[in-house]
């Protein structure tokens, strides 16, 4: 069922130039292993989403080169829903595969399927205008696993939600990932939320250049990551690599 | 509340100008009292009823190639930014124009023996531009993220025009529609008056004809089934919008 584990996605000396003469990402080189889960902070402007869209493929990086990219199993999430409002949710999750000509049987089996892992089994014919901001993030996020993607990428698909919501996705983001073996990237702005969800967090600069790896140390599957001291151990080496100091008691009770 | 007070609006209205007619003993050929109005209505019923269906004939035919050519060179337009820069001046030039100085005109190039042909085709010119625009302005305002999803599920410019851009701007496009389907009419009564004839008689040309011989209770008779088929035309086409439109856009969530 679940799909095959991708290869490792390997980016060598990437840099992306605009046509305005802008340089959003400079020499950028990394590795993210298959089924591994890296999360990409950095300032706004740093040129996060430059590096995602070069990754799905949506940009033609001007230097350097990327290895084991098959775009043909990317998925990818907006910052914004993106649902086309004339279409239901179940339509919406299966636009990708009516695109890709699949038969209707299995369009519907891929698309039942995505629809249940975000937990929306039973809105499939709700129209987008009657869900929350929450629920229709679940159907994007469903839209883009319907494909089986080998590599998921996400651009700070929960940042517009409210806490309680967000830290709901993210774990159900994080259940998923772990059952469907995808690679995901992940862009946030949120350190507390990249030090939670992922393996290895990529802390970029203003100018676009990578300047810092953070492996999040092994967690307790048993026990909440949130109160583990490997997760303050994260937030603080990633405020710090971000240039900002943090209070040395990071919960100071009032 | 919403019928009724329209409707009694109306009825004083008619009350009034009944006993003004009555009262101030006004000459019948300058202002008929709406009973002559009624009657005239009803002794020609025949002749006008063949004269609402020679205009709304030209009528339908101007709003159905306006709405051809309007949504088709719209799509060529935002498909060819070339075609755009070298036609929209000429489009442009057409629609300034007045259509009644061009009317002789394509009533030579056409011939004086079709004449209907000729009174479409101004009709046409008139019905044709907010088309074009208002469907231009809906198919460009189509969001990048969602050509970006297209790009990324491999659609053709074929999947990407029926699947995405022609339903994101159907509520433009429709709003281009009630304004054309007015429009076509105006034209419909425009080309009768300048290029109607004894072999055609619309309306338009009825009003005339009856204003020659002052029968003025013809002539608001007339008048009067042009305002009928202008209304339903109106009231067609927003049946239609609400048709299309109510379940998904906002304009129909109360």
């Amino acid at each position: 069922m679940a799909p095959q584990p991708g290869e490792t996605l390997k980016l060598e000396n990437v840099s992306v130039q605009y046509p305005n003469g802008h340089l959003a990402l400079r020499d950028f080189s990394c590795e993210f292993e298959a089924a591994s889960f890296t999360a990409l902070v950095g300032p706004s402007g740093c040129g996060k989403s430059t590096l995602l869209r070069a990754l799905a493929g949506l940009l033609a990086p001007s230097h350097g080169h990327m290895q084991g990219h098959t775009d043909r199993h990317i998925g990818l999430v907006f910052q914004e829903p993106t649902l086309l409002a004339w279409r239901t949710v179940f339509n919406n999750v299966a636009l990708p595969l009516n695109l890709s000509g699949l038969a209707a049987a299995d369009v519907k089996q891929r698309v039942d399927h995505a629809l249940s892992m975000v937990g929306l089994a039973n809105r499939g014919d709700a129209m987008p205008r009657e869900l929350s901001g929450g629920m229709k993030m679940r159907v994007s996020l469903a839209r883009a696993l319907a494909g089986r993607p080998q590599t998921l990428l996400l651009d700070e698909p929960f940042a517009a939600l409210d806490e309680l919501t967000r830290f709901r996705l993210d774990d159900d983001l994080r259940a998923i990932w772990q059952q469907e073996k995808a690679t995901v990237i992940f862009v946030t702005h949120s350190i507390t939320e990249a030090a939670y969800l992922a393996q290895k967090v990529l802390v970029m600069n203003q100018d676009g250049k990578l300047t810092d790896t953070i492996e999040v140390g092994d967690r307790d599957p048993q026990s909440n990551f949130r109160a583990d001291p490997a997760y303050h151990t994260a937030c603080q080496a990633i405020s710090q690599a971000l240039g900002h100091t943090p209070n040395p008691q990071p919960h100071e009770v009032k | 509340m919403r019928y009724a007070l329209p409707l009694l609006v109306g009825c004083f209205l008619l009350g009034f100008w009944e006993a003004y007619v009555a009262i101030s003993g006004i000459p019948k050929f300058v202002l008929p009292a709406p009973s002559a109005i009624g009657v005239a209505l009803f002794n020609d019923a025949a002749a006008l009823a063949h004269a609402s269906w020679v205009t709304l004939r030209i009528t339908a035919f101007a709003f159905f190639w306006a709405m051809v050519s309007g949504v088709g060179m719209a799509i060529l337009f935002t498909r060819a930014r070339a075609v755009e820069m070298a036609l929209y001046p000429y489009v442009v030039t057409l629609q300034v124009t007045p259509v009644v100085a061009i009317a002789p005109l394509i009533l030579i190039w056409v011939g004086f023996e079709n004449v209907e042909t000729a009174m479409v085709i101004i009709a046409w010119i008139v019905a044709f531009f907010p088309v074009l625009t208002n469907s231009v302005q809906g198919l460009r305002s189509v969001d990048a993220q969602w050509h970006d999803l297209m790009t990324l599920s491999r659609a053709n410019w074929w999947q990407r025009l029926v699947y995405l851009e022609v339903p994101a701007a159907l509520p433009s496009i429709l709003t281009g529609a009630k304004i054309s389907g007015g429009l076509a009419l105006i034209g419909a009564v425009v080309a009768e008056f300048v290029a109607g004839s004894g072999a055609s008689t619309g309306l338009a040309w009825r009003i005339l004809e009856a204003g020659n011989r002052l029968e003025v209770a013809s002539m608001f008779a007339a008048l009067f089934l042009l305002s009928v088929l202008g209304v339903s035309l109106f009231y067609l086409l927003s049946l239609l919008e609400w048709l299309a439109l109510r379940r998904w856009h906002e304009s129909f969530q109360r």
